[in-house]
């Protein structure tokens, strides 16, 4: 996959979903905890700039000769601590984050979404695999094959 | 259906006839039986040139500029560039499933998911293979049809 491929089907989805996620977390959270709070129109900024800093770790994923399982876990494990770093200075420079333990369990929470996030995948992935699989052999015993 | 064989004398008038009302899926797949077993490829090994079975293939690879087919125990090297056996074999069951690879897929045993969307290829022969993210939609579809 060339470069260009990759940025619009990996960074620019990626970017797209996070940001149509924080607004909906955004909108469920306020509408719970301050459904009286009112915004100026920079508000509209803030799922922008969260979903494009949350989509440039993705960058690490790109690579152009197909990587090996070992490789792919290793970028994931570097596009995960990115990831944190990213949004973590991001949330400590704007002064949002105010105490260590605040952070820890952002950490915590961002590494329980990344986890799911690739569990979902995962399980959609076997849930294939096992369709595939059945729909193979039926092409094999047609085609006389079966061994 | 009715099966007929009439012994000839002369090799190179060998020839399948199916006498059929309508082309259904089971005669396609006898047709694209007949045609991988009659097809024999050409290729070098130890400095030595050998005929195989296109149907004793397990896959073929592109390393470099050099493109080796694998049959059981055995690796030959052949003068046909990759994409092109890719088009010539594609209705024998030989798909594309990554840069590097064209995998018969009458010889897959089964698949299984690997990391960020892609797949193992689990060879008859006890290779793995990586099905790049790319292809796997083709490859679905070549199996499971438009599923």
């Amino acid at each position: 996959m060339d470069f260009k491929t990759f940025f619009v089907k990996k960074v620019m989805m990626s970017f797209f979903v996070s940001v149509t996620c924080i607004c909906a977390a955004m909108a469920l959270v306020g509408m719970v905890f301050e459904p009286d709070a009112r915004f100026s129109y920079e508000a509209f900024l803030s799922p922008l700039i969260f979903g494009a800093t949350a989509s440039i770790p993705s960058l690490v994923q790109y690579s152009k000769k197909d990587l090996s399982l070992r490789q792919t876990a290793i970028r994931n494990v570097l596009h995960f601590l990115l990831l944190e770093a990213v949004i973590l200075s991001i949330l400590y420079f704007l002064g949002l984050l105010t105490s260590v333990s605040m952070a820890v369990s952002l950490g915590i929470s961002i590494f329980v979404i990344d986890l799911t996030v690739n569990l979902v995948m995962w399980i959609n992935d076997k849930r294939t695999a096992k369709e595939f699989n059945y729909a193979l052999k039926k092409l094999q015993d047609d085609y006389g094959a079966g061994e | 259906m009715k099966v007929r064989i009439k012994q000839i004398s002369d090799k190179a008038d060998e020839c399948l006839v199916i006498e059929c009302v309508e082309v259904t899926p089971d005669i396609e797949s006898i047709r694209s039986y007949a045609l991988t077993k009659g097809t024999t490829l050409t290729g070098s090994m130890d400095e030595r040139i050998y005929q195989f079975n296109l149907s004793d293939v397990f896959y073929f690879e592109a390393v470099d500029e050099r493109v080796f087919a694998y049959t059981k125990g055995r690796s030959y090297e052949l003068k046909i560039r990759l994409y092109e056996l890719e088009n010539a074999y594609a209705d024998k069951h030989f798909i594309r499933c990554s840069k590097s690879f064209v995998i018969n897929l009458i010889k897959l045993e089964s698949i299984s998911p690997a990391l960020n969307g892609r797949f193992t290829a689990h060879m008859k022969n006890g290779e793995k293979i990586i099905i790049s993210r790319q292809y796997v939609p083709d490859i679905k579809r070549a199996v499971m049809g438009g599923k």
